[in-house]
This record gives C-alpha cells, structure tokens and sequence, in this order.
C-alpha cells in the first residue's frame, strides 16, 4: 500500500505533541499488517468473571482466543459499515480544541474491521478486549479500532488491553470513538503493557450525552514511547467524565497523554487524576486542557497531576490548561514534580526498613491512588503485580506488596 | 449577573485619554535600513550599535509575527507606523527641570505624576519617556552621589557606551524574538541604570512611558544592571491618548543581576486599553527578561495590567546563579474587548534556585484573559524549587479565562508545585458585605482587592495606591 499523502503525521513542532516520541512512528511501515498467526505462543491473562472475550492479533480477530457468543452486544463490522462518525466529530468538534487527530484518521484510512459494541436500553454489558502485537513494527502497523454506542440507561464494563507477544517491536495505532446515550455508563478500563521495544500510539474519542457517565481508568507500563490522545465530550446536561491515569516510564521509556475534556452542557463535571513515575532515563508528559464553553453552566472540573521523579535523568512534563468561557463555573488544577518526600522516607528507614524497599513502598504507596480507583478487584489485583513487578525492576518491592 | 448599575460602572471613562498639543519631530511611517540609519544618525550613536541595530533589521525582515498566544489581533502595518518621534525642543536641551516644556509638565499633572512634588516629597527619581525621547530626569545629582547611573538610554550611549556594548542585547538577543527583534533596530529611547557594587540605591528610580503623537509606535528599551551586591527599586508606569487606530508597543527591558544584587522592577500599564466597543487601543508586545547571573541574586517582578487593548507579555528569570531567586507577581484585568496574554518564564540553571509565581487573572466584560508560564528546571538545577500559584477571578457571562501552564522538570531533585483556579466573585462573600450594609459596588471593590491583595502588597506603595485605582475604575462593581 502506498503512503497517506493527505493525511500529515503530527511532529514535535506541533504544540501538543512536542514531549511524545514519534521516531517510532517515523520508521515503521505504515501498511496494515496483514491477518497471520504468531510466532510466539500467545500468553492470556485469566478470564474476569462473566466477561465475554474478544482478542485480535495485529489489528485482526482470532476466533479460537475468543469467547464471544451470538448473544454477544459486541459484533465485528467493516470501516465503512462503522461509518464516519468518528471522523466528523473529529471534523467539528475537536478542530475547535485545537489537536490534531491525524493518528485517527490514519487508523480509519488504514484499518479493515472494527469492533462495534451497542448494548441497548437499560442493558448491562461486560467486554474485554486484548490486543495483540506480534509482528515487528518492519511488517506494519496494527490498527486496532473500537467504537462503543451505548443505549440509554445501559452500563458497559469495558477492559481493553494491549499486550504484545514474543520480544518484537510492533507498532499499534489503536483508536477508539465512544458515544454514551443518555443516563449511560461506561466504566472503561485500559491497560497497555506492551514489549519494551512497541510503539504504542491511540486516539480515544468519547460523547457523552445527558446524565451518562464515562469513567476512563488507563495504566501505561509498556513500550519504548507512547501516546495517548484523548477527547471526551460532555454533551449532554449533568455529563460526567471520571478520569485517571497510572503511568510508569522506566529505562529509556517516554510516555505522553494529551486529555481535552470539552465541558458543552450546563452541569457537567469532570475529574481528573494523573501519577506518573519516572526513573532512570524515562520521560513523562500529561497535557491535561479542560475546556468549559459559555453553554456550560454550573460546570465543575478539577485536575490533580503528580509526577515523581526517581532517575539521576528522568524528566517530566506537566501542562494542566484551563480554558473557560462562562462565569458560572467551578475549575480548579494542581499540579507538582518532584522526589520522594524526605519525611516519609526517614520514618520507614526508623521502621527498619531499608533505603530501597521504603523508596519502593512509598512509589507504590504514590501510584496506588490512582490504581485503587479500578472498581473490578481480580482486574485490580492484576495491575497491581504489574506495577509491583515494573518497580522491582528498579527497586525491592518485594514481600511488601502480597496479593491482598 | 450584571446591573445597570455595574454596566455604567465598567464603562467608565479613560482617565489619561487626553492628547497633549506639542510640537514633535516624526519620521513618515515606514521602515527601511534608511530609517534605522536615521535613529541611529539622530541619536548620535557609536558605529556598534549602528551594526547591532542593523543586524537586528536582517534578522527581523526574516521572521515572522508570531500568533500563539491566545489573541485575536487585526493586521499590523508595519510601513504605516512612524517609528521615530521626538518632542520638539531647543538646541539646548533642558538642564532642569524648570526648562521643561510646561504643557509636558501639565500633562504628567494630569497624569498624576507631579514630577516636583511627587519626587521630592516620595523620594522617586523620574525619568519621563514621551512618545520615544526621554525628557527630564530628576535626582541626578542625589543619584550621582551614591554612583548610581540613571539616565536615558540615548544619554547612557553617549556618556557610557562601553556599558552599554557590555551588557546590550546580553539577556534579550536580537534575535530572540519578532518584536525584540523590530525593538532593537528601531528603538529610540528608554532608561539605563547602573548601580554599582555594594551600594543600595538610595531612592526608588521610576519612569512613565507615554505614547502622544499619532500612528507612532513605541519602542522603548529599558537595561539595569545590578553590580554585585547592589539592590534597586524600579517603578514604571504607562499611558497613552484616547485614539480609534490601535497603536503599537514593543519594548525591551533587560535585567542583569551580579552576585548578591537584588532588583526589584514593578510595572503599573494603563495603556489606552481601547473603547467598550473594542475600537482603538494600544497593542501591547513586549519581552522583558532578567538574568540571575550571580550568586544569592534575586529579581522580583511586579505588574499591574489594567490598560492595553492586547497584552502580550512575560516577563521572565533566568536564574544561572545558584541560591539565586526569582519573583513573579502579577495582576491582569481584561475588560470590554480587552485582551491579555501574559504570564512569566522561570528557567532554572543554577543550584538551589528557587522561584514564586503568583498570578491574578481578573475578566469582565467579553474581555479574554489568559495566563500562560513556564517553568523550566534543567539537569544542572539540584534543589531547585518553584511554587506556582494562579487564579482567575470571572464577571459576567462572556468573558473568558485561561491557564496555559508549561511545568517541565529534568531534575530529579527538584520541586515544582503548581495550583490554579478559575470562578466567578462568591456569592457567600458578597451576602456577607450586603447584610452588613456594604453597597454592591463597595463589596464588589473590596473583594477584588482581597484576591489581589497577594500583588498589591509587593508593591511600592506610591504604586499600590495607583494600582488599587486602576483596579477600582477598571473593574469596581462588575459582579459575576
């Protein structure tokens, strides 16, 4: 396939983009990957109690890991069945936040199938999704592609994950358009552990209507560089977006979140949390811009970002923006960078704990705020040994975190 | 909500929009090598700063006007400006102050700036800036004293210009920006103080800066330098007439500090800020920069915005110095169609820097209010600490506030705390004022000055009590 010529990829030139790492974007392929079996055997996680599975491999369904039913709410349908929908909201609501969302339409341009998830009215859903990243980013690029239309009053329990197998460097350019009816609920939880060598690239776009709830909860552990752009729309009356975001960059890792959350309609609120750490030579960046137009009334956001910085060359970057149209509004951010506070510290070594394990028990203790905020306990527990083990990979969490 | 009443209040008058009649030697608009050749030519300059001033016309003709900012900016002319004009004087210039033309004397009255009075009786040194040339200076002989220079920036060049090849140019490059780029092949005036080691200046040194004739701009530039151990207070105000074409303002200001200095550089701008209807009005560009150099150093930061149409502005610390400080303090009002970009850099090299931010952001009207800073600490910058605070403060329905903070850290060392809020005026705090017989526009009042108490403190007291008018004619009443 040929390159896209219409479509120009973003470069740290570009203000939201200048703390990501694109230099895997610029090497790899950008054809789609085409459907194959991996090389490697594919190690899932255990299946979460009463969800259904589905589990693609480079962007492309695999029946024999699935464990979807014809009850399913969820159905896999072409690009142009999906429509465009996400592409013209990109079109006219996000050209006026100002971000470039070129990734999506590449994604659309690129990509062949795309997972639909409807649960109707009043219906309760429970999905997980895995993606999988076998071949190397020199074959292609997977473009995994999601779209949730949520009926009134349901609620839908989503778990995405972006897992890679076999010590490849793949490149995933995943995107994900969300559109919530009213009194709705999505509880959508993400967890991207990719190798360390993946590029990890997504766009998730999200529409709430009036009363919905969109509660979004990602953990970043994998990759070489990463990056998530994020959109959500509060649309309707009363919409709610709950937000937060675990980030650990390890090594030479670089991890970037850009999150706009466009407050339209009187009475939305928004929370937002973001931990990240980053040691050795790791880098972090969150961009978090709330924007609150002159139809927002009684709008009411509030971002609390926190960075630790643990490596003699770690880096973070911090932009939590505040745009507001409209007096009758409620916004409120902090933000902080730093190291391990000396107090808490010097209590755990009079403890008797050693240097390593109290540094290693307090960035747990940092990151913790956000992971406890993942409401299905077995998914919980499960990303709680990932951060434990990625810690260890620095410092002795272990025999202080046990599978309580 | 507004009132009639708070209406009537947001649309008081301008209080400088006067013109004063005084004959002024201009330039046709339009910019060439030709024109910087001709300020350089008029002012009597060295051949350096000829060169400077023409390497920075190269420089300029190849960029472009920067649009970043969150503004909405018509089109600038920059042939259609005049970019020198001076007030006519005699061959001799004034040698006191009882020289000065009296009609400029009547308009710093009318400014309220009483150059006699209000120096002598609140020990401030005035250097007057009208349109582009500086006036009258005031204290020289007091200043001289004590070895502190405080002249004209023309004056310094021809009596201290190996300072002036020194440090000219040293901490805002010629290439630094689009408009630093324009100021330093046009300027033509500003003031240049030298306080030399170990002295504490005995005075706060002050100058008003105020634009006059038509389709001139300004450009004026402003270098202090701090020698080590030395301490300076430095006071500017600025006004400009009432006009329905938007004039523009680019200026400079550099700022060194040596070991153990200390400057403090406060900033009252009340630019004609254009109509309720967003007609005319000052554009407001400016680069103002200080660089810690030295050890234990400090330069602190002042403003008070009330004026200008835009306001595109940030004054910045480069703090290279360890232990060294650096301050920010600021308040910005944007009312009727008035537009502010403003905010602060703090970029820390050295040691053990540390730096406070604190920012005021006042809307009312459909004015746009934005806050946008930096804080950069480097791999270098062990212990290096920040605290940031900014808040918005909204009236009425169709203003707007903003906060673009940029927090970068690349030392693990270091702390950086940020926090900001953005709401309208607390009903619970205006109910109180009310039930205690405090009329709306008075509660209102002194609400506003509590959320500014923070700057207003920081500020010298001749200053303080201006500022809080500003404030209260700018903003008194416009409940949200």
């Amino acid at each position: 396939m040929s390159a896209l010529p219409d479509i120009a990829l973003p470069t740290n030139r570009d203000e939201n983009w200048r703390y990501a790492n694109l230099r895997p974007l610029a090497k790899a392929k950008s054809d789609a990957i085409a459907a194959h079996d991996p090389a490697t055997p594919v190690d899932l996680p255990a299946i979460l109690p009463d969800y259904e599975r589905w589990v693609f491999i480079d962007g492309h369904y695999s029946r024999e890991l699935s464990t979807d039913t014809d009850a399913s709410c969820a159905r896999l349908i072409g690009v142009r069945e999906a429509g465009d929908t996400l592409l013209t909201m990109l079109d006219l609501d996000l050209a006026q936040a100002g971000v470039d969302f070129s990734l999506a339409r590449v994604n659309g341009a690129r990509g062949d199938v795309v997972l639909h998830i409807a649960p109707p009215d009043r219906a309760q859903a429970r999905i997980e999704i895995i993606f999988i990243a076998s071949a190397a980013a020199a074959a292609g690029t997977s473009y995994p592609r999601v779209q949730v239309h949520g009926g009134r009053s349901s609620h839908l329990r989503l778990v995405e994950r972006h897992l890679s197998a076999g010590a490849t460097d793949p490149l995933v350019n995943a995107a994900v358009d969300i559109a919530l009816r009213a009194d709705g609920i999505v509880d959508h939880c993400r967890v991207q552990n990719c190798a360390d060598g993946a590029g990890c690239f997504d766009t998730l776009t999200a529409h709430v209507g009036e009363r919905a709830t969109y509660r979004l909860r990602t953990v970043t552990l994998g990759g070489i560089a990463s990056r998530s752009t994020i959109f959500v729309k509060l649309a309707g009356r009363a919409a709610r977006c709950e937000f937060s975001a675990a980030v650990i960059a390890n090594g030479s890792q670089g991890h970037d979140v850009f999150a706009g959350i466009d407050h339209v309609a009187p009475g939305t609120s928004t929370r937002e949390t973001f931990r990240g750490i980053a040691t050795d030579r790791g880098k972090l960046a969150f961009n978090g811009k709330m924007i609150v137009r002159e139809t927002a009334h009684g709008a009411d956001s509030d971002q609390s970002l926190k960075s630790l910085l643990t490596g003699s060359g770690a880096e973070a970057a911090a932009r939590p923006q505040l745009e507001i149209y409209t007096d009758k509004v409620s916004a409120k951010h902090g933000a902080t960078t730093g190291k391990l506070d000396e107090q808490m510290l010097f209590y755990l070594l009079s403890r008797g704990l050693d240097r390593l394990q109290a540094q290693a028990l307090l960035q747990w203790a940092f990151i913790e705020e956000t992971v406890s905020q993942v409401e299905l306990a077995p998914l919980r527990l499960e990303i709680e040994q990932l951060i434990a083990t990625r810690l260890n990979e620095i410092s002795r969490l272990e025999g202080l975190v046990t599978n309580s | 909500m507004s009132t009639p009443e708070i209406d009537s209040l947001l649309q008081q008058s301008y209080r400088h929009g006067f013109v004063t009649d005084i004959e002024s030697d201009t330039l046709p608009p339009g910019l060439d090598e030709d024109v910087v050749r001709f300020i350089s030519r008029k002012k009597k300059e060295p051949e350096f700063l000829l060169n400077w001033r023409l390497k920075a016309y190269r420089h300029w003709l190849t960029m472009k006007e920067p649009h970043w900012a969150k503004l909405r900016v018509h089109p600038i002319d920059y042939q259609g400006i005049s970019y020198f004009s001076a007030p006519k004087r005699d061959p001799n210039a004034p040698k006191s102050l009882a020289e000065v033309d009296p009609k400029l004397l009547a308009t710093y009255e009318k400014l309220g700036v009483p150059l006699h009075e209000r120096a002598r009786l609140a020990g401030v040194a005035v250097d007057a800036v009208f349109d582009s040339v500086s006036v009258a200076t005031t204290f020289k002989e007091r200043l001289a004293e004590a070895g502190v220079i405080f002249c004209s920036f023309s004056d310094a060049v021809q009596k201290h210009p190996a300072l002036i090849e020194k440090y000219l140019g040293t901490v805002v490059p010629h290439t630094d920006n689009f408009f630093a780029a324009l100021n330093s092949a046009v300027f033509s005036d500003g003031s240049f103080v030298y306080v030399p080691p170990g002295v504490r200046c005995p005075m706060e040194l002050s100058t008003y800066f105020r634009i006059n004739a038509k389709n001139t701009g300004q450009f004026e530039r402003t270098l202090i330098i701090a020698a080590p151990g030395s301490h300076v207070s430095y006071l500017e105000g600025c006004t400009a007439p009432m006009r329905d074409e938007n004039q523009l303002h680019a200026a400079v200001v550099e700022l060194i500090t040596e070991d153990d200095a200390e400057i403090k550089y406060s900033t009252v701008q009340n630019w004609y800020p254009g109509d309720e209807r967003g007609i005319g009005g000052i554009y407001n560009f400016v680069t103002k920069r200080g660089e810690c150099r030295g050890r234990n150093s400090k330069i602190s930061w002042t403003q008070v915005e009330t004026g200008s149409a835009i306001t595109w502005k940030y004054p910045s610390c480069v703090l290279k110095g360890e232990n060294s400080v650096g301050e920010f303090y600021s308040v910005a009002t944007a009312n009727n169609y008035q537009q502010a970009d403003t905010g602060t850099k703090m970029i820390h090299i050295g040691a053990n820097t540390k730096s406070t931010i604190v920012s005021k952001g006042i809307s009312a009207g459909h004015g746009q209010n934005s806050y946008r800073g930096l804080v950069k600490i480097l791999p270098s910058a062990h212990g290096a600490r920040n605290f940031t605070q900014c808040d918005s403060l909204l009236m009425g329905g169709n203003c707007g506030a903003h906060t673009f903070p940029y927090i970068e850290t690349r030392n693990p060392s270091a702390t950086v705390e940020h926090e900001a809020s953005t709401s309208k005026i607390s009903e619970d705090q205006l109910f109180y004022c009310l039930q205690r017989g405090i009329d709306e526009e008075d509660a209102v009042n002194m609400i506003v000055s509590g959320f500014c108490k923070t700057v207003l403190d920081v500020l010298p007291m001749e200053f303080a009590v201006e500022a809080q008018n500003l404030l209260a004619v700018s903003l008194e009443g416009a409940v949200g």
